[in-house]
């Protein structure tokens, strides 16, 4: 049977409750334990629509006390002393044990250009830290090529990139070897089997996209594809396993 | 017990499951893969699940004649695996549709209408919905919005001896499901199915207590993305067995008359 763990997972209140959704830290941890996920990679909704600071500090008074939760931070660059500088990034997650870290440029609304985020990646690439990127805090594939590009050190995981994305997702794997893809909603006829295929199992990373996608889906879609077991066992917990296990605050 | 053996990567067996939203061929519009009745017809194998009913995405995207010959090509090739929807246009309602239902497996009408710059309640698609009516046909409607549920409600009343299925409505935003809940429980003649490509954990469980477990149909939408992740979440959700032979085929089954 194979072991999960959950790369893509928000925690807290956003601004949309769905019908019949799960609602609480309870039910989701009722969920994980049916799909045998060990772990889940969490960041906070209020870091994402509200406050960062303040979610980040939510996600760890909340996952505190449970060997369930990995928390992820959302972080920005340093604008005069509002946020921190990519040091002082580091040596909180340190303090709050946290090895990755999830980036919302469209949300907050700022540049990863190195003239603006520069510090702050370069401190996360040296580290090792793996930053998290959904395709839609992208202005576009090209931005993501940049990034990849500009902040070779940094280990990206591109979130949610959609079934849509081959032709643009494929030349920036080939060129950027610093980019992994996280499965929620990489979801083309048999994508991880041709992923597999030409671009090795140890790029894929497994994720859910709760809430607003399904864990029963997702697990659902590694399971049944035509991998090896091995390839499996990478993608869904395998491959983040390693990446965490580099990292170095 | 159905879905137990997912997680296990393990081919669906003893439960019959039937695809009431599917497709063959590709657009140009992004990179789609393994498209072909054959490879299609190969998922299917692996998976364990035993047919789809399918309309040429060539006969929505481009050329409608092409497509339905297309799609009429692999339903005879692949009897009992592969059933068909005639894609039919408001800019070609000269089609004569009696030699497509004289091929046994071709099931029902296709309408969508956003490719083709239409409205699903535009008067052209009304003497394809009057053959259905008369025929007893299903009609698969691409229903993304709330007002083409709308649309289809009051199809439902104009013609109800069609059976009219909401492609997309179980699983969408609230302003949607809305729709498609009082659309199904003020029309018998109405379903709805479960075809998206993200849906969240509950949302399975939430349209079968609105809905019903007998108007719900497994609809994946393959080859335009993948049929694993919805398979699956129908199959592993926390509905009954019974509930869940219903949505998987039972209903596709009676609605499609196969």
């Amino acid at each position: 049977m194979i072991k999960f763990i959950d790369a893509n997972c928000r925690v807290g209140r956003g601004p949309v409750q769905r019908e019949g959704a799960i609602e609480d830290t309870a039910a989701l941890l009722s969920l994980m334990d049916d799909f045998h996920v060990a772990k889940a990679l969490a960041h906070h909704a209020v870091a994402v629509y509200a406050d960062p600071l303040l979610g980040n500090e939510l996600l760890i008074k909340e996952t505190r006390g449970s060997d369930r939760f990995l928390p992820q931070w959302a972080v920005l660059p340093r604008i005069w002393e509002l946020f921190p500088t990519g040091a002082e990034w580091l040596a909180q997650m340190k303090e709050n044990g946290v090895s990755s870290v999830r980036m919302f440029p469209a949300q907050y609304g700022h540049s990863l250009k190195r003239y603006a985020a520069g510090e702050l990646l370069d401190a996360l690439g040296e580290c090792r830290v793996p930053v998290f990127i959904a395709l839609d805090q992208l202005k576009d594939w090209d931005a993501l090529y940049e990034l990849c590009t500009d902040y070779p050190a940094v280990r990206f995981v591109l979130c949610s990139p959609g079934y849509r994305c081959l032709r643009s997702l494929v030349p920036i794997l080939e060129n950027c070897g610093n980019l992994f893809v996280e499965t929620s909603n990489f979801m083309g006829h048999n994508a991880l089997r041709d992923f597999c295929k030409y671009h090795g199992a140890q790029r894929l990373i497994f994720g859910s996209g709760i809430p607003e996608a399904s864990l029963a889906a997702a697990a659902s879609q590694l399971c049944l594809s035509e991998i090896s077991d091995e390839e499996k066992q990478l993608i869904a917990a395998g491959n983040i396993e390693r990446l965490l296990s580099e990292v170095r605050l | 017990m159905i879905g137990e053996n997912v997680l296990r990567g393990k081919p669906f067996d003893g439960v019959y499951i039937l695809d009431i939203h599917a497709h063959l061929h590709c657009s140009s519009d992004f990179q789609m893969t393994h498209t072909s009745p054959e490879e299609v017809v190969d998922t299917l194998d692996k998976l364990g699940v035993d047919g789809i009913c399918a309309s040429s995405i060539i006969s929505i995207h481009a050329d409608c004649r092409l497509g339905n010959q297309l799609m009429l090509d692999a339903v005879k090739k692949y009897p009992g695996r592969i059933y068909g929807y005639v894609t039919v246009s408001p800019h070609d309602n000269e089609i004569d549709l009696d030699p497509f239902f004289a091929v046994p497996g071709v099931k029902g009408l296709k309408v969508h209408a956003a490719f083709h710059r239409a409205s699903i309640d535009d008067p052209r698609y009304d003497p394809f919905l009057e053959y259905a009516d008369k025929k007893g046909l299903p009609v698969l409607f691409h229903a993304w919005e709330a007002i083409d549920t709308v649309h289809i409600a009051r199809l439902a009343a104009r013609y109800p001896g069609a059976k009219l299925i909401i492609g997309h409505g179980a699983m969408r935003t609230w302003e949607v499901k809305r729709e498609v809940i009082a659309a199904v429980k003020k029309y018998e003649n109405i379903f709805a199915d479960t075809t998206v490509s993200v849906a969240y954990d509950g949302a399975i469980e939430y349209a079968v207590r609105q809905l019903g477990a007998d108007r719900l149909c497994y609809g994946s939408d393959l080859p335009f993305y993948d049929c694993r992740h919805v398979v699956g979440k129908v199959a592993t959700s926390r509905l009954t067995d019974g509930e869940k032979e219903k949505i998987l085929g039972g209903n596709a089954r009676r609605i499609l008359g196969v």
